[in-house]
């Protein structure tokens, strides 16, 4: 026999019991460092190919456009 | 709304970002001075007869004055005239204007390795000025899909000395 859970696919599920050694934070005390890594990482890469890219490619001292 | 500082961080950069963008291009635009290329406007020839029209009948290099020429290029599928056949020979360090038109489809110019880089349409004409600071030979590649050789539409400019240059293939105005 189907419980009334199982009967209803995608629904979710109830939340279990936190188990031990588990604790529950609030947003602030969130601190994905990981996260902040890998998006301050692409972020500077960002800047280094623009600054490539218009500096170098763009406004170059080689022949460009004048008028 | 409660908003997290490292949520409240990356929303300050990207704003950050944005301006940033924005700053460069006014930056470039004002003190850098920076020009993009044009068309000359209030000019359209018909790309049909173009290649029997004025200037565009006999392509190449004519002379305004000492520090100063223009070249009138046809790119058609798949050459650049003059260019491909025979390279575009031009003085180094003097003022050139660059006309060009396409009787075709359109193709693009551009000079690797250099700042120019220009969308050739059928019935308008692109034009841009430049310098070339020294004497050396540059190539010219299509950069628009323009059809079944678009690979091979290449073409040459051969940059020499002021001194070196010979002004016997010039086309009289």
């Amino acid at each position: 026999m189907s419980t009334p859970e199982s009967a209803a696919p995608g629904e979710a599920s109830v939340p279990e019991a936190p188990s031990e050694g588990s604790k529950e934070i609030s947003l602030d005390e969130f601190e994905p460092y990981g996260t902040l890594a890998v998006t301050g990482s692409y972020f500077v890469l960002l800047l280094v190919l623009y600054a490539l890219l218009y500096f170098v490619e763009f406004a170059t001292h080689a022949p460009h456009i004048i008028e | 709304m409660h908003v997290h500082r490292f949520e409240k961080l990356w929303i300050g950069l990207s704003l950050l970002l944005i301006a940033g963008f924005i700053g460069i291009v006014l930056f470039g635009f004002t003190v850098m001075d920076l020009k993009v290329p044009g068309i000359e406007e209030g000019r359209q020839v018909d790309p049909t007869t173009v290649l029997s029209d004025k200037e565009f009948s006999k392509p190449g290099v004519r002379k305004i004055s000492d520090d100063h020429y223009e070249v009138y290029m046809i790119a058609q599928q798949f050459i650049f005239r003059p260019g491909s056949t025979q390279p575009l020979t031009i003085p180094a360090n003097t003022k050139i204007t660059f006309h060009m038109t396409a009787p075709d489809v359109m193709h693009g110019f551009e000079v690797p390795g250099s700042g120019l880089n220009a969308t050739i349409i059928p019935g308008q004409i692109a034009t841009f000025s430049t310098r070339f600071p020294e004497a050396k030979t540059y190539g010219i590649i299509c950069h628009q899909y323009c059809g079944a050789a678009h690979h091979n539409m290449q073409g040459e400019i051969n940059v020499v000395p002021p001194s070196e240059f010979d002004e016997s293939n010039l086309i009289s105005q």
